[in-house]
């Protein structure tokens, strides 16, 4: 095993614990440092403590969305690789979305094969 | 001698002592003289010509020159020329003394002017004082008719000219009428206010004023300015040029809407046109105006954009509502299809896979929850859902969620909050008929919304009696709800908290289904709350006690029963064998004799056989549909009153129902009630 400062840290934020396990247990045989906020405020304290090299983020979440928070995290200097990842499936919601500032958009339910593609291609 | 007079002629006059003068008025002197008046008065031809018009009058008798000044100037008077005047005077004579005079005078007029005057004069002197005193009396008779003639004269040439102006008076006084006529019909005969004024005082108002104004004209008119106070204080700066007549903006007419207050204080909304008046010199001097209620025109209009902006609004709110049930279905399908597939995965343990299929269970009750409501929602929309009245009771159904929700806390972890139960009646007295089913339902969506908006503290539930109801009660001690959105929480597609930050979850759907369900119920819903302190919800539904009930909408309820079809024969088409035996046991007491058929095939080849009083027709059969089977039997010329039955109630279906020719329609769920009402009407 390599030290933990190798290992990628991968941030995601996510209100609904479900969907979080999922992610958790997708990425599970991955050797990443794995954190779970809950809202958008949380991320940001997140990434004010950490440097992160890949965030999921979902969009709709109490306290702060995550329109809200990838243009605070922009601003903050965070230019980390963000996707969204949100159950508003609409080509709207996905153009929304890339125009804020994400890297990529998946849609939930998630497809498993697309969700690795990024990974491979952002990490 | 007489002067330039012709010789015979002077000496005729002489024998008839009478005397001829003639006055040239071109000359202005005496141009004719017989030499008779020597013989007479004394005087001599030339005497006369020597004089003067003043020197011969001076010789006339004092007490006589009036009247004969009078009667001279009568002769220019006289309206037709060359009419001899008579007049008499007495004549100082040569030698002293005065002689009474006949005088016999003409005028001669050319081209309108006088050219020569001739006076005959004749002694009456020499009369007898009878005599002399007729002729007198002749003369002033003669006079007399003179003066009434001229003045006959004068009065009809007066009356002619009178005359002439009373019929121009006439034409002028008939127009004016007229043209008043007019003006009135124009002016009275208009829904709108119609005005006409300088800039001092007003000239005209019609009466429509005190219609649409509900104030006196009179009132306006004595001050024109009083208008300010009667239009709205809001419009008042546009009606400025009103007051002042050189503030019109231009000449162009110009026009206005506002609002004026009437003395009741109704508000009503007027459009004024008002067009200046020029005199001939171009100077603007008048106003005259026009003023139509348009109150009704702008109601029409606000309701038309209010209509408009709500429809744009429910267009947005349903393509909101719409993403949003998405997104509340695709977040536990995310678990349910996510896991799935990592299940099938080889490499995972028991443990692992155990706690996989935990999540994905949890997630599907998630996501059958909010299909429910999505069902109900709609079911509720296509007016799809009946009540079903039967004995419950109240107790019961409250011990049973009380049971249920404090697992429910369990499963949300939320050991913080106390879940109590208040019961009003004893559990034997606490039977009512209502629908129990949809009772239950409206009080687990207000649960399910307590226990997801408290967090710690308690949530407590039951009923009180209040009248001739039973009001149900949920009452949490959670986040609230401010004042402003209780009525927008019971809108579809609302939720208290939108947009894409938000604590909680849910369709949005809850309570909309609660409060149409309560008003099926035949009850209301209401909601008290404050913002941090927690909310209640309260709905009534009727109560109605056990022992009481004669509703006619319970199935297999024991009201006598009033129809009796022994002799009937009743055919039920139904293909679904639970649905006729509950047909059946409905139609037993009347002690119809009920028969079924399969299919719309077998419903034909009964009908062929045997004589029915009545045919049920279900439109969903197999093998030929209930309105194919309806058509066959009406071209068969089967007249037997034909009901059809379906569960679609959809408008439409009816019409299909109808047109096929069946007698009428009955939308399933099927009471009682309307069962029998329908075939007791066709049979």
């Amino acid at each position: 095993m390599t030290t933990d400062k190798k290992k990628p840290k991968i941030l995601i934020v996510e209100d609904e614990e479900s969907n979080y396990e999922l992610l958790r247990a997708i990425l599970r045989k991955m050797d990443l440092e794995l954190f779970w906020a809950q809202t958008g405020i949380q991320a940001l304290e997140y990434c004010r403590k950490h440097s992160f090299g890949l965030i999921f983020m979902d969009i709709k979440m109490p306290e702060m969305n995550g329109y809200d928070a990838i243009l605070k995290l922009r601003e903050m200097g965070v230019n980390c690789p963000i996707i969204a990842q949100t159950a508003y499936a609409r080509i709207e919601d996905e153009e929304r979305a890339l125009s804020l500032g994400f890297n990529a958009y998946i849609s939930k339910p998630i497809d498993r094969g697309r969700l690795m593609s990024f990974i491979e291609k952002y990490l | 001698m007489g002067k330039f007079i012709n010789d015979s002629i002077d000496k005729l006059l002489v024998q008839s002592e009478a005397v001829l003068i003639t006055y040239s008025f071109l000359s202005g002197r005496f141009s004719t003289v017989s030499s008779s008046i020597e013989h007479i008065l004394g005087y001599s031809a030339d005497d006369i010509l020597g004089m003067a018009v003043p020197d011969l009058v001076g010789l006339i008798h004092e007490e006589d020159q009036a009247e004969w000044e009078n009667d001279f100037n009568a002769l220019f008077q006289v309206s037709a020329p060359n009419e001899p005047v008579t007049m008499s005077f007495r004549l100082r004579a040569k030698d002293g003394t005065y002689k009474l005079l006949e005088l016999r005078s003409i005028i001669e007029i050319l081209d309108g002017k006088p050219v020569e005057l001739y006076f005959l004069i004749q002694d009456l002197s020499h009369f007898k004082d009878a005599d002399r005193s007729l002729k007198q009396k002749n003369v002033e008779l003669d006079r007399a008719k003179m003066q009434l003639s001229r003045t006959n004269q004068q009065l009809s040439s007066l009356n002619e000219k009178l005359e002439k102006h009373n019929l121009e008076l006439e034409e002028i006084h008939e127009k004016l009428i007229f043209s008043e006529e007019i003006f009135r019909q124009v002016a009275e005969n208009t829904n709108d206010v119609f005005w006409l004024r300088d800039n001092q005082n007003i000239i005209y108002i019609n009466n429509q004023f005190e219609k649409i104004w509900g104030r006196k004209k009179e009132e306006l008119i004595e001050n024109p300015y009083k208008i300010t106070e009667w239009i709205h204080p809001e419009d008042l700066t546009d009606i400025e040029p009103w007051v002042n007549l050189n503030s019109l903006p231009d000449d162009s007419p110009y026009t206005e809407h506002y609002r004026i207050v009437r003395p009741d204080g109704e508000v009503r909304w007027l459009w004024s046109r008002i067009f200046p008046v020029k005199d001939k010199t171009g100077r603007k001097y008048r106003l005259v105006g026009i003023a139509s209620d348009i109150t009704e025109q702008k109601e029409y209009e606000e309701a038309l954009t209010i209509a408009k902006e709500k429809a744009q609004e429910s267009d947005m709110l349903k393509s909101s509502f719409l993403a949003n049930i998405s997104h509340e279905i695709r977040t536990p399908m995310n678990g349910i299809i996510g896991f799935s597939e990592l299940l099938s995965r080889e490499d995972i343990d028991s443990d692992t896979r155990q706690s996989y299929v935990n999540i994905m269970k949890k997630s599907s009750e998630q996501l059958i929850r909010i299909i429910d409501d999505i069902i109900d929602f709609a079911k509720l929309e296509a007016n799809q859902i009946r009540i079903e009245k039967a004995s419950m009771n109240i107790n019961t159904m409250l011990d049973q969620l009380l049971t249920q929700y404090n697992n429910q806390l369990g499963i949300m972890n939320k050991a913080s909050v106390t879940l109590l139960v208040n019961k009003a009646l004893p559990d034997v007295a606490s039977s009512v008929i209502s629908d129990e089913q949809r009772v239950r339902q409206v009080l687990m969506h207000l649960l399910d919304n307590a226990c997801k908006y408290t967090v710690e503290g308690f949530i407590e539930f039951g009923y009180t009696l209040s009248g001739e109801q039973v009001e149900f009660f949920v009452k949490d001690s959670g986040i609230g709800i401010p004042g402003e959105k209780f009525d927008l929480i019971f809108e579809q597609f609302r939720q208290g908290d939108e947009g894409h930050t938000r604590r909680y979850g849910g369709t949005g759907l809850g309570l909309p289904i609660a409060k149409a369900l309560v008003n099926l119920l035949g009850g209301s819903i209401r909601l008290e709350s404050v913002p941090e302190k927690g909310s209640t919800f309260y709905f009534t539904i009727p109560f109605e006690a056990q022992q009481k009930s004669t509703s006619g909408d319970e199935p297999f309820g024991y009201d006598k029963l009033k129809y009796n079809w022994k002799e009937k024969l009743i055919l039920v088409a139904e293909d679904d064998e639970l649905n006729f035996e509950y047909m059946k046991v409905l139609l037993e007491p009347t002690q119809a004799k009920v028969i079924r058929a399969k299919d719309g095939s077998q419903a034909i080849k009964m009908c062929s056989n045997l004589n029915f009083d009545v045919i049920l027709m279900d439109i969903r059969l197999p093998v030929l549909n209930g309105i194919q089977a309806t058509k066959r039997l009406r071209e068969m010329g089967i007249v037997t009153p034909i009901i059809a039955q379906t569960a679609y109630a959809m408008d439409d279906d009816e019409k299909k129902c109808l047109d096929a020719g069946c007698t009428s329609y009955l939308a399933k769920p099927i009471s009682k009630e309307r069962l029998f009402k329908i075939i007791d009407s066709v049979l």
